[in-house]
C-alpha cells in the first residue's frame, strides 16, 4: 500500500490527473469523517474536505515523503479545520449536531443491544464535550486508528504528550461513566 | 472486561459518517478543472469571490501578508505579478536577554502584472484606493483583505487596515512601533498562539524551513498574525 500511495504522490506532482483521482478514492471518505465528526455539519464537513485537497494539490510538491501521505494529509485536514474553527468561534456557526445519531440509525455496527449503543452515545457525547487539545488526540487515535506516533505528527506534539492525553481523556470518561452508572 | 477496555473498544468502534454521494465528483471535478499543480496559492484564493483573475494587488501591515503572499511567487506565480514596488517600509528591533536581536519586518508594496509599473503608478493606485475606502466602494472580501476596481478597470486588492493609508509615514511608524512593543512583550512571555503551516514549508539557502503563524491578541482585543519560518531541525526531518 505504502509503494502504490508513493507512486501515486510522484504521479500526481508530474500533474497526472487519474493518479490525483486515485488519491482521492483512496482518503476522501476517511478526511470527510474526520471533519464530519469535528465540525458537526454534514454541508461544513464537504467545504473543509475540498479546501483539505484543494491544498494537498496546490502544496504536493513540497511534500518531501519522509513521513506517511496520510499524516501530512492529516494534518492538512487538522489545519484546515482550525482555521475554519477560528472563523467560526464569533458565533455564526449553528450547534454542532451529534454525528453519531445519524451513524447509528443507519448501521449499528457493533452495538448489538441498547445498553451497548446507549454506553457508546453517551461516550461520543462526552468525548465531544472534551476541551479542543484532548478531543483531537480521540479523534485521530481512536475514531481515526492513527497510531500515537502519526497522532502525534499530525497534532505536531510528542509522543509523550499524545499518551498523556490519552490517559487524561481515560480518566474523565471512566470518571463520567461511574457517575452516571451510580444515577442510574 | 473493564471499563477501560470497554470504552476503548466503544471508541474504536465510533461507527463512521458516510461521505454524501456527489462529493467523490466534486473533488474530481477539481482534479479535472486542473487544480494540481496550478501553485496559484493565496493571492486568488483570497480575491477568486470578487473578481476571477487580479492583475493588481498590494500587501500591508504585518510580516505575515507579506510573507504569505511573497512566498508562493518564489514558486512560480510570477507569471501573474511582473513587478513589485516597495510603498513602505519598517523595521522594529528588540536586544534579546541572549545577546541576540529580534527583529519584525513590516512592508507593504504593490504588485503588477504590468512590466512597466512604476513608483509613480503605485502611489497613485495606493492613493485611489485609499478615497474608494474611504467613499465605501472598497469590499472586504475576507478578514483584512479589501478589493476595489480602479478607474483604469484594474482591481486593487489590499491585505491589512486601509485607515494606515491615511496616516503620514511618520505616524505609521509611531502607531506599528506601539503595537510591536506589546507583541514583543508577549512574544517574550510566550502569550501566542503558533500554527504550522506545512503547505507553505519552503527552503531558504538550502535549508527547509517550517513556516508558521504567530497569533498576538493585543489589549485593544486586535488580533495580529506574524508570519514567520525556523529551520527544521534533525529531529524534526521526519515531519513534513
Amino acid at each position: 500500500m505504502d509503494n502504490q500511495i508513493k507512486s501515486l504522490c510522484r504521479r500526481v506532482k508530474k500533474a497526472d490527473k487519474n493518479a490525483a483521482s486515485e488519491l482521492l478514492k483512496i482518503y476522501y471518505a476517511d478526511i470527510y469523517s474526520y471533519l464530519r465528526r469535528l465540525c458537526g455539519s454534514r454541508q461544513d464537513a464537504e467545504d473543509l474536505t475540498q479546501q483539505t485537497f484543494l491544498k494537498v494539490w496546490s502544496s504536493l510538491n513540497g511534500f518531501a515523503g519522509r513521513s506517511k501521505f496520510s499524516t501530512w494529509l492529516y494534518r492538512i485536514a487538522h489545519n484546515t479545520f482550525l482555521d475554519w474553527l477560528r472563523r467560526n468561534i464569533a458565533g455564526t456557526q449553528s450547534r454542532p449536531d451529534q454525528w453519531w445519531q445519524e451513524c447509528i440509525d443507519q448501521n449499528p455496527g457493533p452495538f448489538t443491544n441498547l445498553a451497548e449503543r446507549q454506553l457508546a452515545q453517551r461516550l461520543y457525547e462526552a468525548v465531544d464535550k472534551l476541551d479542543e487539545d484532548k478531543k483531537h488526540v480521540v479523534h485521530l487515535h481512536y475514531y481515526q486508528g492513527l497510531s500515537i506516533r502519526e497522532t502525534a505528527k499530525v497534532l505536531d506534539i510528542a509522543t509523550s504528550t499524545v499518551k498523556y492525553r490519552l490517559r487524561e481523556v481515560m480518566k474523565i470518561l471512566k470518571d463520567k461513566l461511574i457517575v452516571e452508572e451510580k444515577e442510574l | 472486561m473493564n471499563t477501560e477496555d470497554k470504552i476503548k473498544k466503544c471508541l474504536k468502534s465510533a461507527p463512521k459518517p458516510a461521505a454524501p454521494d456527489g462529493l467523490l465528483n466534486r473533488l474530481q471535478e477539481d482534479v479535472a478543472a486542473g487544480e494540481i499543480k496550478k501553485r496559484v496559492t493565496v493571492i486568488r484564493r483570497w480575491f477568486a469571490p470578487a473578481n476571477g483573475s487580479i492583475s493588481l494587488w498590494r500587501v500591508a501591515a504585518a510580516a505575515v501578508i507579506a510573507i504569505a503572499v511573497l512566498l508562493p511567487l518564489s514558486y512560480g506565480a510570477t507569471k501573474t505579478i511582473k513587478r513589485i514596488i516597495k510603498t513602505f517600509e519598517a523595521k522594529f528591533e528588540y536586544p534579546q536577554d541572549d545577546g541576540g536581536v529580534h527583529v519584525y519586518g513590516v512592508g507593504s508594496g504593490i504588485g503588477s502584472s504590468d512590466p512597466n509599473f512604476t513608483e509613480e503608478d503605485a502611489h497613485k493606485a495606493e492613493r485611489e484606493f485609499y478615497e474608494l475606502y474611504k467613499q465605501g466602494k472598497a469590499k472586504e472580501v475576507a478578514p483584512d483583505m479589501w478589493m476595489a476596481t480602479l478607474s483604469n478597470g484594474k482591481g486593487f486588492g489590499y491585505g491589512g487596515d486601509p485607515e494606515m493609508l491615511g496616516l503620514s509615514e511618520a505616524e505609521r511608524k509611531e502607531l506599528l512601533k506601539k503595537q510591536f512593543d506589546e507583541i514583543n512583550e508577549l512574544r517574550k512571555a510566550g502569550r501566542y498562539e503558533k500554527i504550522y503551516k506545512p503547505e507553505h514549508d519552503c527552503v531558504i539557502d538550502g535549508v527547509k524551513h517550517r513556516y508558521f503563524e504567530a497569533r498576538y491578541t493585543l489589549s485593544n482585543g486586535k488580533v495580529v498574525t506574524l508570519g514567520a519560518s525556523e529551520p527544521v531541525k534533525d529531529e524534526d526531518e521526519n515531519k513534513d
